[in-house]
């Protein structure tokens, strides 16, 4: 059964210069122990969608006009706000993208771990520093009895990373949302926070939504795939299936433009050309067809829906035709 | 920390030093006091005689090297008009102002920090303009108006509170509110800038996911962060108020150093006057190496060295 589900989920933001829709249909589920990774270019909407799950936009601006997002047998978007406090950090944890900016750096460490420990498990402040420390241990950071007494600046990046880690599973939440959770740390860092996220999710059997655009990541990483355009959901399989065998234009195009390491003397990057789409004033039909090479007519008028055209394998493009 | 603080004495010293000369010679440009002192109708000879005895006919360099000899040893002069040590005239008055500057914070703080949050979290709804609003009056008004019209409506007309003078809690309220207005707008606009720069922050979003409730978050991880910049406003404004205001305590005839900075000017009472200047620079030093080392303390990225 799945720990998280999203149904048709709709996100609209109202700003002064004009209303966007940042997530516009995704539908998208995850099991306990698995790793969804949801992957797309700047803007296509995984970020929006990720801080929907915990409903953490602003609102206003922010409007959840449709679909759900069930959990733990609740539909999320339809409980108040105080319940969801408790299922924020509890329930549901998330790792940020920049560990630089997200720890308050004039608290301690073990201070704004025991925060989480203290206002969901009850903990009295001593109780909540002590298991702190064991926090800090489990994400391999060494002697964290000092380091515990220690703030956010005296970390490098990937120590901080780790701490931001400790925090989301203090509470041993069933679903942890990782957005972009290497994406500003150095290679060997970033491989080392990947490991360490399997490694625990091995050991708590959490389901992990895995943010992010480094298809690299996504190919060590993840057991299913969603891939996102424009707010929408275009791909979502496997991710073998995914690699292997592409569907969706943008899929095979993104694909094509990793750089290659296989290739003797370096093969020249093979970009997707334009920019991504404007939220503002989408593209009509299909928000990949300005970009696509084998778009045709009905691209520019019909939306193509996500549909299941292999088992486990879904893909949005009308070159596919009805199945 | 103990180099740190040993330097920043040698500076205050250094800063001393230079208002010191710099005072003395400029209290000089006030005009002359024996003339001040004497009727019209004094002669030549009395004048000199008065000049002697203030020690005022000797060469001014001469003047000055006593002048700053005496220093060392807490000596600022003889008062011309009062007849005693000015030293002992300042810490006479100290205290009064010590009243009034104590009371017009309180009232600064107890009004700036909530109108601020509140402006900052509520940002750009109807209580957002209307705190702006009050701010921008409250910044724009000038201390001496609102005084005269804080006494015609509560000290005339409603007699609640007494007009001017000292001797009781009573006395403090109105001279506090007129002091502390302007602050309090000031400090508002600075609280809520900086606390919206800091809501926009990622540990702010980071708070959030934990749980915490969107008032915990400010509170908890919001203000101490925005705190740093308004710690030195504060600094400076608790240095201007122990420096004596001169406005306020002229409307309310309140008995501190800004009134007595006036006297001293009327006068032209010269050691008075390089006294009172040369307690207002020291305060103000001392006043900044404080809210130099709370930052370490607020602040534990801030190294003092």
């Amino acid at each position: 059964m799945s720990l998280l589900e999203i149904n048709d989920l709709h996100v609209e933001f109202r700003l002064d210069a004009g209303t966007v829709e940042p997530v516009n249909g995704v539908s998208l589920s995850v099991e306990a122990g698995q790793t969804l990774a949801v992957v797309g270019e700047s803007g296509s909407g995984k970020t929006a969608t990720a801080l929907s799950i915990l409903r953490l936009h602003p609102t206003p601006p922010c409007h959840y006009t449709g679909g759900e997002i069930l959990a733990g047998g609740r539909d999320l978007l339809k409980l108040p706000e105080r319940e969801m406090r408790r299922i924020r950090g509890n329930e549901i944890a998330m790792v940020f993208q920049d560990p630089m900016t997200s720890l308050n750096p004039l608290k301690t460490v073990g201070a704004q771990i025991a925060e989480s420990l203290r206002l969901h498990q009850g903990m009295s402040r001593s109780e909540a520093r002590a298991q702190a420390v064991p926090a800090l241990r489990e994400v391999g950071i060494p002697n964290p009895e000092q380091r515990a007494g220690e703030y956010p600046h005296q970390f490098s990046g990937g120590m901080r990373q780790r701490v931001m880690i400790a925090i989301a599973l203090a509470c041993r939440p069933k679903i942890l949302i990782a957005d972009e959770p290497t994406t500003a740390l150095d290679v060997t860092v970033q491989a080392q926070i990947m490991e360490l996220l399997a490694a625990l999710q091995e050991r708590f059997g959490m389901a992990i939504v895995l943010i992010t655009h480094d298809l690299g990541v996504v190919a060590r990483s993840a057991d299913q795939v969603l891939v996102m355009y424009g707010g929408r959901p275009v791909e979502l399989a496997a991710v073998d299936d995914l690699f292997d065998a592409p569907r969706m234009p943008y899929t095979k195009a993104l694909l094509r433009s990793m750089p290659r390491s296989d290739v003797p003397g370096g093969a020249p990057l093979d970009p997707i050309p334009g920019s991504p789409p404007n939220l503002f004033a989408p593209p009509g039909g299909c928000a990949f067809h300005p970009r696509c090479s084998l778009a045709v007519p009905e691209c520019a008028t019909e939306v193509p829906p996500l549909l299941e055209r292999a088992p486990g394998h879904s893909a949005a493009c009308l070159l596919e035709g009805s199945p | 920390m103990t180099g740190f603080v040993a330097r920043r004495i040698g500076h205050t010293l250094l800063v001393l030093f230079c208002v010191a000369t710099v005072s003395f010679f400029i209290v000089r440009l006030a005009g002359d006091p024996v003339q001040q002192m004497l009727p019209p109708e004094a002669t030549t000879e009395q004048e000199a005689t008065l000049r002697a005895s203030l020690g005022f006919d000797r060469p001014l360099p001469e003047q000055y090297v006593s002048y700053m000899t005496g220093l060392l040893s807490l000596d600022f002069g003889q008062s011309v008009f009062f007849h005693r040590p000015a030293f002992e005239v300042i810490m006479e008055r100290l205290p009064l102002t010590v009243d009034l500057a104590v009371a017009a914070l309180a009232f600064t703080l107890a009004v700036s920090i909530p109108a601020g949050i509140v402006a900052a979290v509520k940002r750009g709804s109807a209580t957002d303009t209307s705190v702006m609003a009050s701010v921008l009056v409250g910044q724009s008004t000038p201390a001496f108006w609102v005084g005269i019209l804080l006494i015609l409506v509560f000290a005339v007309h409603l007699q609640w509170l007494p007009a001017s003078g000292t001797g009781s809690p009573a006395h403090l309220v109105l001279p506090a509110i007129t002091l502390g207005l302007y602050s309090a707008a000031m400090i508002a606009r600075l609280l809520r800038s900086s606390l919206i720069d800091v809501l926009g922050e990622d540990y702010i979003r980071t708070a959030r996911a934990k749980g915490l409730s969107g008032f915990r978050a400010v509170t908890s991880h919001g203000l101490r962060n925005a705190s740093l910049p308004v710690v030195t406003v504060v600094g400076l404004e608790v240095g201007s108020l122990l420096g004596g205001a001169i406005l306020t305590e002229q409307v309310f005839s309140w008995p501190g150093i800004g009134r007595l900075t006036v006297e001293a000017i009327t006068y032209r009472d010269y050691p008075l006057m390089q006294a009172t200047v040369l307690f207002l620079a020291a305060v103000f030093v001392v006043v900044n190496l404080i809210v130099d080392l709370s930052y370490a303390l607020l602040d534990p990225r801030v190294r003092l060295s």
